[in-house]
């Protein structure tokens, strides 16, 4: 009981102070694993490239993980459970007050050039993934033929996705 | 919350986040197109603008980005039981496929036909998040002045390594000051 509650409470902190998602939680997460001893480093390795190439959120797949290792099945659901619970408590204390402001002209000013900052700062994510995941020639050619797929005839992701795995695996 | 006409059963909020959840590869920024697709395009939930805001509300907020935007989403459209149902939503495909995966997979992800599947979907994944932003931006960055931010935003983020909540405050800042005597459109 003592090693869940001990999940409980470093999830809890890693979540409070996961700043920006995923990657704000691995450096966090590498020292907890380090200091708690749950699993070596070669395997929290692994972890990093499982987290990132199964479906859901990074850090929610980490946290399954780890959690798994250190506890079982419980010790997943506390440290996915730990993990989120700071990031909804405040998001759902500042909902209650905040969509009594959303829609006043001020607000809306502050919205009308935060939304244009976000379109920067995704289109610098797509920039930086597109960096290490475009290495050559059949790379290039499945993310041209995916904004022409996407632009035409709006293909669904899931399409995207099963289509571009079976083009990597048959063409590299 | 009086002028939200529709209101989704709770079970289709964990649902469409579910499937948000389970076609996002890759984090945060993979559930942009995503979220857009399912929350906007298809269920007309909220509007693109809406969608915006929430996500950089998402990240301003410490936490996991999917599950405060989707927290919020959740918020918008139930309530506090709409907001758990939302973020259980965004949190049971991790918890499937990866209780499966440490339990029977982990020997076979180096297989080198997994790798190059993965290869491919990094590829495609990159077109799913230009295309959904090119859309995105259509419409939110539709002066000059707003031009200036997203570039200054991504050439910050590019060039100088800022921190994205840092663009999300500036840009948020600048707003202010620029928009505030605009008549409200």
């Amino acid at each position: 009981m003592s090693a869940l509650l001990q999940l409980f409470s470093s999830f809890f902190t890693i979540g409070l102070f996961a700043f920006g998602g995923g990657y704000a939680v691995l450096s966090f997460l590498q020292q907890e694993v380090e200091r708690r001893g749950w699993m070596t480093t070669e395997r929290f390795v692994d972890l990093i490239a499982i987290a990132q190439s199964t479906p859901g959120p990074i850090a929610i797949n980490m946290a399954t993980f780890v959690g798994y290792q250190a506890g079982g099945v419980p010790g997943a659901l506390i440290a996915t459970l730990a993990v989120s619970l700071p990031g909804m408590i405040m998001m759902t204390s500042f909902a209650l007050f905040f969509f009594h402001f959303y829609e006043r002209p001020k607000t809306r000013a502050l919205f009308k050039g935060l939304r244009p900052a976000v379109v920067g700062l995704v289109a610098a994510a797509a920039w930086q993934i597109g960096k290490v995941s475009i290495i050559n020639w059949v790379t290039a050619a499945i993310t041209l033929a995916g904004i022409i797929l996407i632009a035409k005839w709006k293909v669904h992701p899931v399409v995207l996705v099963v289509g571009s795995a079976i083009a990597g695996i048959l063409f590299f | 919350m009086a002028e939200q006409p529709e209101r989704p059963r709770r079970l289709e909020l964990f649902c469409t986040f579910a499937r948000i959840s389970a076609t996002t590869i890759g984090g945060g920024y993979v559930m942009f197109p995503l979220l857009k697709l399912e929350v906007v395009d298809s269920k007309g939930w909220i509007s693109d603008d809406e969608m915006v805001d929430y996500y950089a509300l998402g990240q301003s907020i410490p936490g996991i980005i999917a599950m405060n935007t989707a927290t919020l989403v959740g918020y918008r459209k139930r309530g506090i039981p709409g907001a758990l149902a939302a973020a259980a939503g965004m949190a049971a495909p991790s918890l499937v496929v990866i209780l499966l995966i440490a339990a029977f997979l982990t020997p076979y992800f180096d297989h080198s036909w997994v790798q190059k599947g993965f290869s491919g979907i990094r590829a495609a994944v990159v077109a799913m998040i230009t295309m959904a932003v090119w859309q995105v931006g259509k419409k939110s960055v539709n002066s000059i002045s707003k031009g200036l931010i997203a570039a200054g935003s991504f050439l910050a983020i590019i060039g100088l390594n800022a921190h994205p909540v840092l663009m999300i405050i500036a840009g948020g800042l600048l707003g202010y000051l620029l928009f505030r005597k605009e008549t409200p459109a």
